[in-house]
């Protein structure tokens, strides 16, 4: 008697064919859900990553003096890097080959204006080189494609080689509420800058790029810069692109009039090293041989880093966890209803296949192997269909507006294989083990039982 | 027992027989302390120097200026320290103007923007609440040990230093002693004290001049900003140096 029935399983599933085709239909159609929703949550996890540590300027890990990331905006100078201790910082990160690239982190507020009206801003200092690298990185190409590029002008890093004025990108918020929509070339480049009339009826400070900036100097007194606006830039965001500016560090450092930084985003090559290379700089700069200037390393991960990453991730997690959970027991149920069912019909047919000398783990064997038919066809369906619906939906290019975020976002999904494989696997089993729960319970009984079917 | 009693007769004889004064006025008691305060407006120009030292979060920083007024308007230019030089704001009545050296045009600013510390930049030129504000006089306290009048002042427009102001104005010489600086929901958010150790001489007729004002944060003690005036003098300036498309030059 042979041990494997893979022939006489397929023979069975056609006798059962409707039965079958309803089973396989929950395993075809939970298994596409899966997949889609897997890859909602797939394409959403690496947006909002690429873009917090990318785009965000934030680095994998950002490195900051003692509380400086709480502290900073209250007490700048006290929660700051000097000089001095810059360039020990700089020294190790350009000495460690784990790096990839590091930027000083600097921001600050104030008030920009267009002559005769003031807004608060909320500047973020880049360097323009940086920006070029994260704006071409792999990562930003793959994942944030959309956001690579400015809304309008120039980028920084071009506008710094042939503007003599200080360069400032705002957003397009920023730019409506001051009349400031049209950047810096799109202007004759020779006309002069004007002080505004205000009471005018004639709307000048849409005349040139020219933005004014006013703050409170480091070194006491008042700050101001001219500058001119040579991009229109979003941060993605409804709440920041009413006061988000970007403009070169070096420029933003002479506007506030001081040398120091807030601290450092450290981008790695590796980002499976991050552990270890919080471990290990930490104790670098913390060294004998450096200033004894305790310092904070904090992974782009954490919530009082990036508080927008971490927050979304945890209601996604949370959600798809439990649509996934349902979709996996509905599939459950639907098979252990059908296998119950499908056992409970052929009790008669178990009993003949033990009279004619099968033994109890030939008949399960048989159970399962016809169960891995139709779940292995079943799943092979879904996964088809899943990339259908997957592709289908990217080429609706469907535009969403999620809470919070500025403009549309388009719904692209992106299957994960490593998750479709262990949710293949998953259903897979949990079809198997169903149909052995209910064939195991049923060879139990006395083959007369079974013949004559009194156990119903 | 009996000196006592003689006393208080004494006293009260005193007081029965002094000429009765009727309570000045909210906007007497503001244009007089006004004056004191630099609104001088009798005598079309004058010119006084400033320091403004902060104390904030351990740090200690110290500007200079040179304040020059004429009628309505003002020019507060940086005198210290060297880096700082050449800033200046202009008042043009109630709008300011910040330039400083490379600047291509001056910046629009308002009086509420802080200057340095606590103070505003309001705070610096000559102070016109009499102008500015509708005073009404709650009542009678006194400040270390001065009888004065506890006025509440709200503003009359929005283009000023502050929204709502408690100010303590002596009984005796008019003089703006205390100040509680209020947010439009009545919030105290600072606190200013006065001192008048200048004179000043105009018509022949001698005035005290303000000679410090002392702001504290309501809620930070240690956040202070003292501003010391100094060498006040009568004098006269030319109108353009008031004028906004001169500030560049």
């Amino acid at each position: 008697m042979p041990n494997s029935f893979w022939g006489l399983a397929r023979k069975n599933l056609r006798r059962n064919l409707k039965r079958n085709l309803t089973t396989g239909s929950a395993i075809a159609f939970g298994f596409a859900g899966i997949i889609l929703l897997g890859a909602y949550s797939n394409r959403v996890d690496n947006y909002i990553r690429v873009y917090t540590i990318y785009a965000a300027h934030t680095g994998h890990v950002a490195l900051f003096a003692k509380n400086g990331l709480d502290k900073f905006g209250f007490e700048p100078k006290k929660h700051s890097f000097s000089k001095q201790r810059q360039l020990e910082i700089e020294g190790l990160l350009k000495n460690d080959s784990r790096v990839e690239m590091f930027e000083p982190r600097f921001s600050g507020v104030g008030l920009i204006s267009n002559g005769c009206k003031s807004i608060p801003f909320s500047a973020v200092g880049i360097d323009p080189q940086i920006e070029e690298k994260l704006m071409i990185h792999p990562e930003v190409k793959r994942w944030t494609p959309q956001i690579e590029s400015i809304k309008k002008g120039v980028k920084l890093v071009d506008a710094v080689k042939i503007s003599s004025v200080a360069v400032v990108s705002i957003t397009q918020k920023v730019a409506s509420a001051l009349g400031k929509e049209k950047v810096k070339t799109e202007f004759d480049t020779g006309a002069a800058v004007k002080v505004v009339d205000c009471e005018s009826s004639v709307a000048l400070p849409q005349s040139d790029a020219s933005v004014q900036f006013l703050g409170n100097s480091w070194q006491g007194g008042m700050a101001a810069l001219d500058a001119d606006v040579v991009s229109i830039f979003s941060t993605g965001f409804d709440e920041t692109d009413f006061s988000a500016i970007r403009m070169p560090l070096s420029v933003l450092q002479s506007f506030y009039d001081t040398e120091r930084v807030a601290g450092y985003s450290v981008w790695l090559k590796e980002a499976s090293q991050l552990k270890s290379f919080i471990q290990t700089f930490s104790a670098a700069l913390n060294g004998p041989s450096l200033a004894p200037e305790p310092i904070d390393l904090i992974p782009w991960y954490d919530e009082s880093l990036s508080p927008y990453y971490a927050g979304t991730i945890q209601f996604l997690n949370a959600m798809v966890g439990f649509v996934s959970s349902v979709l996996a027991l509905v599939v459950l149920f639907s098979v252990l209803n059908s296998t119950t069912l499908t056992v409970l019909e052929r009790t008669s047919e178990i009993g003949m296949y033990r009279s004619i000398g099968f033994r109890k783990r030939q008949i399960q064997t048989l159970f399962i192997q016809e169960s891995i038919w139709l779940s292995g066809f079943s799943l092979g369906i879904g996964l088809i269909s899943g990339f259908v619906f997957v592709e289908m939906i990217n080429r609706m290019k469907i535009v969403y507006h999620p809470p919070g975020a500025s403009g549309g976002l388009q719904l692209v999904l992106v299957a994960n294989v490593s998750a479709i494989f262990v949710w293949a696997v998953v259903l897979l089993l949990l079809t198997i083990w169903s149909t052995r729960f209910s064939v195991v319970n049923k060879l139990k009984w006395q083959i007369s039982d079974l013949l004559g079917g009194s156990g119903r | 027992m009996i000196k006592k009693v003689k006393l208080l007769i004494g006293v009260g004889l005193f007081v029965a027989s002094s000429p009765v004064q009727a309570s000045p006025s909210a906007e007497q008691l503001l244009k007089d302390s006004d004056r004191s305060r630099g609104a001088l407006l009798e005598v079309g120009g004058m010119t006084w120097q400033a320091s403004v030292i902060t104390l904030e979060n351990d740090d200690k920083i110290e500007l200079g200026y040179l304040i020059k007024i004429r009628d309505d308007d003002a020019v507060a230019e940086v005198s210290s320290p060297p880096r700082q030089k050449g800033e200046r704001i202009l008042f043009n009545d109630r709008i300011l103007w910040f330039y400083k050296p490379g600047l291509r045009k001056p910046i629009s600013i308002s009086p509420r923007q802080r200057l340095s510390g606590q103070a505003a930049n309001g705070d610096i030129a000559s102070t016109r609440y009499a102008r500015d504000y509708e005073g009404v006089v709650k009542g009678e306290e006194l400040v270390e040990g001065s009888p004065t009048f506890v006025l509440e002042l709200k503003a009359k427009g929005k283009n000023v230093t502050y929204d709502q102001i408690r100010y303590w104005v002596s009984k005796q010489d008019h003089l703006g002693v205390k100040a509680e600086f209020l947010t439009l929901s009545g919030q105290i958010f600072k606190r200013a004290w006065f001192k008048y150790a200048n004179q000043l001489t105009v018509k022949g007729v001698q005035y005290p001049f303000v000679s410090e004002m002392k702001i504290q944060d309501a809620l930070n003690d240690k956040n202070l900003t003292t501003i010391r005036y100094f060498s006040p003098k009568i004098e006269n300036h030319p109108a353009g140096l008031f004028n906004v498309n001169n500030l560049v030059k």
